[in-house]
């Protein structure tokens, strides 16, 4: 079993708006071990960015505020650093790549010069060193002519340049784990494949762990080692990627995977989950998904269900398994 | 004719709904509260003004303000409070007519600039140009003087100078609300460009028009008054605030009294107008309303 | 080489506009009622003078010919002779302008000095205490009626407090420095003359303070609500997750986006500080071009009156275009 880099508990944040209180994250339970990437997955608006950002306290206070928990990193808590080892670690020891990579560069400064920023800020080295390892790692993803990348202001350069230069910037401090934050969702599906090739490359080769985060079920199938399932600000089903997809186990799961069309199967109509995603100013009570399950039952609708080992390394947050992992039987519900 | 009404309660739907807002927002209620005020003052002035703004006192010249006179006397022994309660009279009156006459011209000129396109846009906004090549109140100046000095000139020259921002604004709201698909349905069904105007392209624009306006009723007073104090509105002894000031600037030293109270009016004024149009402007910031 | 091209589009641009003004100030002039020429040659003159003037000024000629005729005197430096103290027009304004430059340079300094700070902390400190104080202080400066805020100065420090002078710029006793740039803080400095020197700082304190008063507020305003919308960029995300100091994050990354709005404010801004110029310098008795036009309009001398007008308009436009010009090397998105 390799060791845990980053272990996240009973994270919960929340949002304070006009409407009232959003709840994001409720009890959020994720680790991630040293050269695993693991896929998080889930609708818009289920707290996927919420967590992601949650990591390197870069929720906006207000309106947000984090309401409880540890992120353990390296044998300390990120909730509980000082601002000045935070800011070391941002960049340094864990990085982050966003969505949209047409507004994450500064438009009046040239990629060098934001490239390099980072560099010099954390490997202490001068300009002209810096330069070099910026040459480097564009190169290392694939950049045509990076020289004269570093020239270029970033409206100069495609959506897949920019998202490659955002990785470069990101994996140049060599860090121990980098947050992508579904950063192919807004490329073409040909550069959507490229970026893909070079992200898992560079990190499987540097070791880099990844949390990878999407609501793509196919670039998490082809990318991930294990996959974790959130719905409406909790985390539902934790499993390797293989069984995840082969045997899910929460109604969720089971409704997402249906959801997709198989080549191989004759369908008139699309199967969907029936209902809508819940606002989660007021969420259902209990199991916020019960409203939608197809296998409701009785503790549904009170208790919240949490995240119990069915199989080793696979976890469900669902009543049809007892504290024990074990699944109830039809006759044995009640 | 069902869907005209339906749009109208929609409309009066989204109005109650922004006064709702309005009536929330701390600014917006302290800037109604002084325009309110200053309104009041202006249509009850003859009534409730304790004396006479131009009944001459000698007697009683440049005395400082005290119980018989709360802001003291001019230099001919006018009771200073009731001339410049007077005073609001004029002044919100010329704001209306400017304003009225500005916003009037300005919105069609910009609408149809907006709504024509191309070479009549280009040619009208140019010449709007122009007049915003001019410092406000220089222009106005020059207009002013070259009318003749009194305070209906002023009025036109300060509404000269008001138009084009007016058009301006329009003109972009009218560019972009043109390409929405209604204004093509509306031409499908034969409507002709000016009912179009009319109808459609300048009631979109209504709610930046009523911020525009509000804001500007602001600079008008202070520009008009900023006239009268070059000796090109109001002329003496009119009890406008500013040629007040113009006066009262000469016994400044002395008699404080005469050139502050008639400041202090313009300037709670123009706050009054300043911060509604501002609440207004932040509440029908269309990502703020739900 | 597309910087280039933008500013000749601009330069393009700018002569219609030029030319309507030109246009406009001379529709102005005509719509004067009275007969000029009368004005001019004085109410004493035989009939046979005031025509000879008015043949010599042109005044008979259709106004096309005289539209031209003006245009040219334009080109020449001719802005007319002014009808107080007949000399040309144009000599009068060069002769009130340092002192115009001197107070605008300085109301503009403040500005900036006050201005850019206020407004970035204001922004940074969103809602808090001082972020409320300065918008108090912003709206009290747009609604703040100049002459009026003059006097109130001149009461409280010069009447109350004694501690700064009334009128003009160097005490009455004094002589002027040697002119070498027309503004005596400058020249003052050159000539060594310490006591001038401070003397000169004494009387334009206040003047300036009251001229840029109202722009202060304005540029506080402008650069606090851009500074809040660029700190809500992505960028400024990946700046902080990149672990960049807040410092770092607010002075470089999201300054120099905040300038492009900013600088477009304030060079609007130096064209009405000319305007506001006029109200200040006449409450201050401060010998510009702008108590000079004043007193123009007091005594309807209106070639001088035409003549600041036609001047003011003009480096109102050179202003905006140097703005323009600004703006293409602050945004290279539009340079390349």
């Amino acid at each position: 079993m390799a060791e845990t880099l980053l272990d996240i508990r009973d994270l919960s944040v929340r949002f304070f708006t006009y409407q009232g209180v959003v709840r994001a994250l409720e009890n959020v339970d994720l680790a991630i071990s040293k050269g695993e990437i693991l896929g998080l997955v889930g609708e818009t608006g289920c707290g996927k960015s919420v967590l992601a950002r949650s990591v390197l306290r870069l929720i906006a206070d207000p309106p947000g505020k984090i309401w409880g928990g540890e992120i353990f990193f390296k044998g300390e808590d990120l909730l509980k650093t000082s601002n000045r080892r935070l800011r070391h670690v941002r960049g340094n020891e864990i990085s982050m790549i966003f969505q949209e990579p047409m507004s994450s560069l500064n438009p009046v400064f040239r990629v060098g010069n934001q490239m390099q920023e980072v560099v010099v800020l954390h490997q202490q080295v001068e300009r002209a060193e810096a330069r070099e390892i910026c040459i480097d790692m564009l190169q290392q993803v694939k950049m045509p002519d990076p020289e004269e990348v570093l020239s270029k202001y970033p409206h100069e350069l495609s959506g897949g340049m920019r998202q490659r230069v955002m990785i470069a910037m990101e994996l140049s401090c060599r860090p121990d784990l980098l947050i992508a934050d579904e950063p192919t969702t807004a490329l073409d599906v040909t550069v959507q494949a490229q970026v893909l090739t070079i992200l898992e490359d560079l990190t499987r080769k540097r070791g880099v762990s990844v949390l990878f985060i999407s609501h793509d079920l196919g670039v998490i199938a082809q990318l991930c080692d294990r996959v974790a399932v959130m719905y409406a600000g909790r985390i539902v089903e934790i499993a390797p990627v293989e069984e995840l997809f082969s045997i899910p186990r929460h109604p969720y799961t089971r409704g997402l995977l249906k959801a997709i069309p198989r080549i191989d199967e004759e369908r008139d109509t699309l199967l969907v989950i029936a209902g809508m995603v819940p606002g989660l100013i007021r969420p259902p009570e209990g199991c916020r998904f019960h409203p939608r399950c197809e296998a409701v039952t009785n503790p549904c609708d009170r208790v919240v269900p949490r995240l119990v080992e069915v199989v080793s390394g696979h976890q469900v947050a669902c009543h049809l398994y007892n504290d024990s992992g074990e699944k109830y039987d039809a006759d044995t519900r009640h | 004719m069902k869907r005209i009404k339906k749009e109208h309660e929609w409309q009066i739907r989204e109005f109650l709904f922004t006064l709702k807002l309005l009536s929330k927002n701390p600014s917006a209620v302290a800037g109604f509260v002084i325009i309110a005020t200053m309104v009041i003052i202006a249509l009850t002035a003859p009534y409730i003004a304790p004396y006479d703004p131009i009944k001459i006192s000698l007697r009683e010249r440049l005395s400082a303000p005290s119980m018989v006179h709360l802001f003291g006397t001019d230099e001919m022994g006018r009771d200073i409070l009731s001339r410049v309660m007077h005073g609001a009279r004029i002044s919100l009156r010329i704001g209306v007519l400017v304003i009225g006459i500005a916003g009037g011209l300005g919105v069609v000129i910009g609408a149809v600039a907006g709504y024509l396109g191309r070479q009549a846009d280009n040619i009208i906004m140019r010449v709007m140009d122009v007049i915003l090549s001019f410092p406000p109140l220089v222009l106005a100046m020059a207009l002013a003087a070259a009318l003749g000095p009194n305070l209906n000139n002023a009025i036109l020259a300060v509404a000269f100078v008001m138009i084009p921002k007016f058009a301006r604004m329009v003109r972009g709201e009218a560019l972009a609300v043109k390409e929405k698909q209604f204004i093509a349905a509306a031409r499908a069904s034969g409507a002709g460009s000016m009912w179009i105007i009319l109808h459609h392209i300048i009631p979109n624009c209504l709610s930046s028009v009523i911020i525009l306006a509000t804001l500007l009723l602001g600079e008008t007073i202070l520009i008009a008054a900023s006239l009268s104090f070059i000796g090109l509105g109001a002329q003496p002894p009119v009890p406008e605030w500013g040629a007040m000031i113009s006066v009262g600037r000469k016994f400044l030293m002395d008699q404080w009294w005469y050139p502050t109270f008639p400041g202090l009016f313009i300037l709670v004024t123009v706050i009054g107008f300043n911060i509604l149009g501002d609440a207004l402007r932040d509440i029908l910031d269309p990502r703020i309303r739900r | 080489m597309r910087i280039l091209t933008y500013i000749l589009k601009r330069l393009i641009y700018l002569i219609p506009v030029l030319i309507g003004v030109t246009i406009l100030v001379f529709v102005i002039s005509h719509a004067i009622p009275g007969d000029p020429a009368r004005m001019m040659a004085g109410q004493k003159a035989s009939r046979e003078a005031v025509e000879n003037l008015r043949r010599s000024l042109g005044l008979d000629r259709p106004l096309p010919e005289q539209y031209v005729h003006f245009l040219t005197g334009l080109f020449r430096g001719d802005l007319g002779v002014s009808i107080r103290n007949q000399r040309p027009v144009i000599d009068d304004l060069k002769d009130f302008f340092p002192a115009t430059l001197e107070l605008t340079l300085m109301s503009m300094v403040l500005c900036i000095a006050v201005g850019l700070p206020l407004g970035i902390i204001s922004a940074v400190r969103r809602n808090r205490p001082i972020d409320h104080i300065s918008r108090v202080f912003s709206v009290f400066g747009v609604s703040m009626p100049v002459f009026w805020l003059g006097l109130m100065l001149l009461l409280l420090f010069y009447r109350n407090l004694g501690w700064l002078p009334g009128s003009g710029r160097l005490d009455v006793a004094m002589d002027p420095p040697l002119h070498v740039t027309g503004l005596y803080l400058i020249d003052t400095l050159l000539e060594g003359s310490w006591g001038k020197f401070g003397n000169a700082v004494h009387h334009i304190i206040l003047p300036a303070f009251c001229l840029s008063y109202v722009y202060v507020a304005i540029i506080t305003r402008i650069v606090r609500s851009s500074m809040i919308s660029v700190m809500g960029q992505d960028y400024i995300t990946t700046a902080r997750a990149n672990g960049l100091a807040e410092s770092v994050i607010i002075l470089k990354h999201s300054l120099k986006n905040s300038l492009i709005p900013t600088v477009t404010i304030t060079g609007l801004s130096i064209g009405e500080l000319l305007g506001g110029a006029i109200l200040t310098e006449t409450i201050f008795n401060w010998p510009g071009m702008g108590k000079y036009v004043v007193d123009s309009v007091n005594f309807l001398d209106f070639p001088a009156i035409m003549g600041f007008t036609l001047v003011v308009s003009f480096t109102y436009v050179m202003i905006n275009l140097l703005v323009d010009v600004l703006y293409a090397f602050l945004d290279p998105q539009i340079r390349y």
